[in-house]
This record gives C-alpha cells, sequence and structure tokens, in this order.
C-alpha cells in the first residue's frame, strides 16, 4: 500500500466497507477483497491511535 | 529733654507693654514660605499670608530644637508629610520681645488637623475636576496586558523600594523572564511632580518596547506624598496610552496619582507580585489548556479504540451472513438442479416406454403369431425383384415352425 492513508479516510473507507457489508451490495469474489482491505485498515486506526497515546503519555510525563 | 530712656529701658517698657497686653500665645494661620533647620536643630520659619498670590503679611518665627523634633515628628505622624514650603498651618504663637534680640515668634505646637483639611480640600478639588474632565477611570479602563513582560520603572535608583522591586520580579521562582527600563525621578519634594512627568514624556519616545510603567517609590517611606496629589501629573498619568501601576508604598487613603493610574499597589514588592500574578495566571491557563487537550486527545484514542473494536465483529457478521446466503442459494441451485434432472429423467422414461411399446406393437413374431409367415431367400426377406427360379431354397417362418422349401413354379403378379 504506496496510498497515502489519513486516519480519516482510512476510518471513511471502513464505513463504507462496512456499509456495503451490511447493505449485501456486494459481490461474493469483493468480498474477500474488502474484508482483507477492513483488516488493514482496522489495523492502520488502532495503530495510529495507540501510537497517539503513547506519544501522548510522553509528551506529558516530560512536561511532569 | 525730659524722660530721657537708656536703650535697655526703652524696650523693657516695650517688654512690659507686650506682656501688659498679649495673650500667652496665640493660634495662628499661614503659610510657610520657608524653612530651614540648622545644624543646632533650631527651626527658622518665615510666615506669610496671600491675597491674589500677593503677600500681605510677612513674619520670621522659630520652633527651638528642644520642641522643632517633637512638633515635626507629631506633624509627619499625622499628616504623612513633613513640614515644608508652602503648607498652610495653624500654629500656636508666642509672642516674645528681648531687650537684646527684639521681637521673635515662637511656634509651640503647630496643628496637624488643619493641614490634614487643607489638603483634603485641595485634593477633593483635583479630584472633582479629573472627575468633571471624565479622566480618573481612563488608564484603567485601558487593557492590562496578558504578559506584562516589558516594564518602564519610574523610580529614584538609590530608593529602597526599586531593589526590592526589581529583586522580587527577576528573583522570581517561576523564572518569568523581565525586560525593564528604569527612567530616573525625583519622588518626593516639590519636584517630584514634573520630574515624574519628564520621566512619562521619556517613555512616550519608546513607548512601542512597553507593557507598562511601574512608579514605584522607596518602601516604608510614609512621608511627602502630597507631589502625588498634583492635578497636571494625574492628568499625564490618565491620559498616558499604556496602563500605569503605582507602587509608593504608603498605607494612608489613595493619592489622586494612585486614583487615576490603572491599578494602586500599596509597595513596589506588591507591585511586582502583581506583574507575577499576571504571568501566573496566564501560565495556569496555558497548562489548563494543554492539559484539556491531552484529556481531549484521550478521549479521542479511547473512543476511537472503543469503536474501531466494533468493527471485526460487524465484518465477521455481514460478511459471514452475504456468505451464508450464497451458500443457501447454492443449496437452492443444486436442490433444484437435482429435482429438474429426475424429472426430466422420468420424462425421457415414460417416453422411451411408450416407444418401446409402439415397437412392441409392431414386433413381426407378433404377427407370426396372428397365422403370417415370413419367407427368406439367403437371409434376406423376399421382396419386389427378388430371383426366385426353380430349385431356388426358401426358408419360411411361421409362429410354430421353421420350413425350408425348393420352389418348383412361380408366377409374378401384377400387382405393384
Amino acid at each position: 500500500m504506496n496510498e497515502e492513508i489519513t486516519y480519516e479516510s482510512a476510518l471513511q473507507e471502513l464505513q463504507d466497507i462496512l456499509k456495503k457489508l451490511e447493505s449485501g451490495e456486494i459481490s461474493l469474489d469483493e468480498i474477500t477483497e474488502n474484508v482483507k482491505r477492513a483488516t488493514f485498515l482496522l489495523g492502520f486506526c488502532q495503530k495510529k491511535l495507540r501510537a497517539l497515546e503513547s506519544d501522548l503519555d510522553q509528551l506529558l510525563e516530560t512536561e511532569e | 529733654m525730659e524722660n530721657q530712656l537708656s536703650l535697655l529701658e526703652f524696650n523693657q517698657v516695650i517688654k512690659g507693654v507686650l506682656q501688659d497686653h498679649l495673650n500667652n500665645y496665640y493660634w495662628v494661620i499661614s503659610e510657610i514660605a520657608s524653612l530651614q533647620v540648622n545644624h543646632s536643630g533650631h527651626c527658622y520659619l518665615e510666615l506669610v499670608q496671600k491675597e491674589d498670590q500677593k503677600i500681605v503679611a510677612k513674619s520670621r518665627a522659630t520652633i527651638w530644637s528642644s520642641q522643632y523634633a517633637s512638633i515635626s515628628t507629631e506633624f509627619e505622624m499625622a499628616t504623612g508629610e513633613s513640614l515644608k514650603q508652602g503648607m498652610h498651618i495653624l500654629s500656636c504663637i508666642s509672642v516674645n520681645f528681648h531687650e537684646v534680640y527684639g521681637l521673635s515668634y515662637n511656634v509651640v505646637r503647630i496643628d496637624p488637623r488643619f493641614t490634614l483639611g487643607e489638603r483634603a480640600r485641595n485634593r477633593k478639588e483635583i479630584i472633582d475636576r479629573l472627575t468633571r474632565e471624565g479622566l480618573v477611570d481612563q488608564n484603567g479602563s485601558l487593557d492590562f496586558p496578558l504578559v506584562p513582560q516589558s516594564v518602564a520603572i519610574i523610580s529614584s535608583p538609590t530608593a529602597a523600594g526599586y531593589e526590592d522591586f526589581l529583586n522580587q520580579i527577576s528573583h522570581n521562582p517561576y523564572g518569568y523572564a523581565f525586560y525593564t527600563k528604569t527612567f530616573p525621578a525625583i519622588l518626593q519634594g516639590n519636584e517630584a511632580s514634573d520630574s515624574i512627568i519628564s520621566a512619562l514624556n521619556n517613555i512616550i519616545d519608546e513607548i512601542e518596547y512597553f507593557d507598562c510603567v511601574v512608579i514605584i517609590r522607596g518602601g516604608g517611606s510614609q512621608i511627602d506624598l502630597d507631589c502625588f496629589d498634583n492635578y497636571d501629573l494625574a492628568v499625564e498619568i490618565a491620559c498616558f496610552p499604556i496602563p500605569i501601576l503605582t507602587g509608593i508604598g504608603h498605607q494612608r487613603d489613595d493619592t489622586v496619582a494612585d486614583l487615576v493610574a490603572h491599578k494602586k499597589l500599596k509597595t513596589p514588592t506588591a507591585t511586582a507580585d502583581f506583574l507575577l500574578d499576571h504571568f501566573r495566571s496566564y501560565e495556569e491557563d496555558i497548562m489548563d489548556i494543554y492539559n484539556q487537550i491531552g484529556d481531549f486527545t484521550r478521549l479521542f484514542i479511547s473512543k476511537g479504540l472503543e469503536s474501531l473494536g466494533k468493527y471485526p465483529i460487524k465484518i465477521l457478521k455481514h460478511s459471514g451472513s452475504i456468505l451464508e446466503n450464497n451458500k443457501r442459494k447454492l443449496d437452492l441451485y443444486a436442490e433444484k438442479l437435482k429435482n429438474n434432472s429426475e424429472k426430466n429423467l422420468r420424462i425421457h422414461q415414460h417416453q422411451l416406454e411408450v416407444i418401446a411399446e409402439q415397437i412392441k406393437k409392431h414386433d413381426p413374431y407378433k404377427i407370426l403369431q396372428r397365422g403370417y409367415t415370413m419367407t427368406t431367400i439367403d437371409g434376406k426377406p423376399l421382396k419386389k425383384g427378388s430371383k426366385i427360379t426353380e430349385g431356388t431354397v426358401m426358408n419360411t417362418e411361421s409362429a410354430w415352425f421353421t420350413i425350408t422349401s425348393e420352389v418348383k413354379t412361380t408366377k409374378n403378379k401384377n400387382n405393384e
């Protein structure tokens, strides 16, 4: 994945995929691809949040 | 030439007349035109009365050193001012005539209440005028800078209060940095007002560098505050374009300068604390915002993680259900396929059975059963055009017999 992803765009895409899955408007052939992508995006978002949390802890600790 | 008197006798006559006709003392209102204390501690006064700025009476008077210390101390305690030129006083004077030194006025008491009243009246007149001119709150209405970092100091650099102020701000426990510039001025006595005004004018020349001005004076000194009850100085302070703080170290009622300043602090140290409080309050605000950012971010993270946590279940649920649906469809297709195939099979079987039945109906053996025979020559059915001659051997099949025969005669039939 060389594309530039932001947390916001990843979350949006994740929601879009979920919406497609919820509505069932997705072909069987696409499911694997979509679930794979959703898993990747999910991991990306979680990683980003955890990194932010750790940065924050470090910053606040330094200040204290 | 009768009644000739010696000078001593003459002076004694005068002394006697004065003693006979004058009270022991008189309370006299006057203005101090000049005041000098000599090395022995005697105080020499020149007292005047003016009408329309013109002197209409003038006398010398003395306060002997034995009394001057207590009179001046009592006066300063009561008024916050030392006796000085220009002051209106109510003094208790005894008149003496000495044969050698002549007439003299000795001041034995001064009532400070009179001077206080005079000062209060003067002060009230100035305040009333400033109020009429709308100047009292003018400097006070300026916004005080959030971080008053560059401070113009008007003070006497030798004053103790000046040192107190600098120490307080430069050794503050928070490590805040101040930039100060001192504009020296005289802060007591008759020249003080003009000196302070001149310092303010000097600040105006570099006003863009300063956040505020402080006027500070030696801590503990309680006297000579009249210079701060000056109309011209009050106007300068009121109209000054940046806030002015006063910390002139006194406990009495506010001076006019205090009244028109942005804020009056009791001492130079309190003035420094006021500035530090602004820094501190700003820093606290910043820290609050900083902490709020931290809190909001944590909340954002925890909400984000919580909401992300639902995705795997939802994705699994929905993709699973799509798979399930498709599987069900497939099963349905398989079922239909199976059902349809069997149906087709049965149809074909039936057709076959019908055909078989029909075929069965046309079976030659069935015909033979009815008494017909079938003849073949060399295994071939006997047909039109078959060559039959005498002696040709024929096989005849009936339902019950197989007959081999030899042809004796033949005769062609004309029927087609």
